[in-house]
């Protein structure tokens, strides 16, 4: 209100608006902060906050990890005998022979991995089958 | 911006809700004059409330604390500009204006004034003018180049020189 004086339309009206939008004398709801505090998620969990790709990767190795650590030589947990079908089925000689994917599953057990080490330990798996 | 402010925000960037509270509280009166600049009065408050609900589902990808003011108020703007693209057949609500709010008349006149601005104007003034910031700073809040401000700010000053020669 102090520029008064000055004859430009707009420079009164900056002025003007400037007084009125004063953070000082903005009111704000009594309620506000409470309404706030109700829609406000309870409790943010950094580890949901990871990217998509991120999580892709903890679920494989967390899946890889439970395979190595449950996979014991005659155990007969779901996973025990998961692998040890999947290891027999390669070398069933039902299976189609020139199929690709038991292949390149074959290849993949032939490599010297602690994978392809507990499944040549266990009793249901004969080494030289793999 | 001084070191309890810094420590204030690491701590709402650390997930800290009393914290954010607390900042929230500091901030929310420039809030509401921003999205009132750009919404009108009536709806101030509901575009504070969604964009602080933004904010702090979006806090960590916050990395800077310096930065949370224009970081905030981006959000603000952005989610004002939705709102108004959404209503985009209704004026700036110059009857909207809160009983609680000093010289409502005056201020009416003043939402009239802005009812005239495009909404991406309404800002540039609002920032220019009631928070004296610098171009750059407010090209960085609204996301376009400093040129750009001078541009929206120079069309704004002739649209409302027009509508007060007029009304005033």
């Amino acid at each position: 209100m102090s520029n008064m004086r000055n004859s430009d339309p707009v420079e009164r009206f900056e002025t003007r608006w400037k007084d009125l939008a004063d953070p000082e004398k903005i009111p704000v709801s009594d309620d506000f902060m409470t309404r706030l505090e109700d829609q406000l998620p309870r409790r943010r969990r950094r580890f949901f906050l990871l990217p998509a790709p991120a999580f892709v990767g903890l679920a494989a190795a967390a899946v890889i990890l439970m395979v190595f650590l449950t996979k014991v030589p005659g155990d007969p947990s779901p996973v025990n005998q998961l692998t040890t079908a999947i290891s027999s089925g390669i070398t069933t000689p039902s299976l189609p022979a020139e199929t690709a994917a038991p292949r390149m599953v074959t290849f993949w057990l032939d490599r010297e991995t602690p994978l392809h080490l507990a499944l040549k330990t266990n009793s249901n798996v004969k080494g030289e089958q793999i | 911006m001084d070191v309890n402010e810094v420590k204030l925000i690491r701590d709402v960037i650390a997930g800290d809700r009393q914290a954010y509270n607390l900042l929230v509280r500091r901030m929310l009166p420039s809030l509401i004059a921003l999205a009132g600049s750009i919404v009108g009065f009536s709806d101030a408050e509901d575009m504070v409330q969604d964009s602080l609900i933004t904010a702090w589902r979006k806090l960590s990808s916050l990395r800077d604390p310096g930065k949370f003011s224009p970081w905030l108020k981006r959000i603000l703007v952005r989610t004002c500009f939705a709102h108004v693209k959404r209503s985009r057949f209704e004026e700036l609500d110059a009857s909207g204006i809160p009983g609680n709010f000093p010289e409502p008349d005056s201020l009416m006149d003043v939402q009239r004034a802005l009812a005239q601005l495009a909404p991406r104007q309404r800002a540039v003034m609002h920032l220019t003018v009631i928070e004296e910031m610098s171009d750059s700073r407010i090209a960085g809040i609204l996301s376009i180049r400093p040129g750009s401000v001078r541009a929206h700010r120079r069309r704004a000053r002739n649209t409302l020189r027009r509508f007060l020669e007029g009304e005033f």
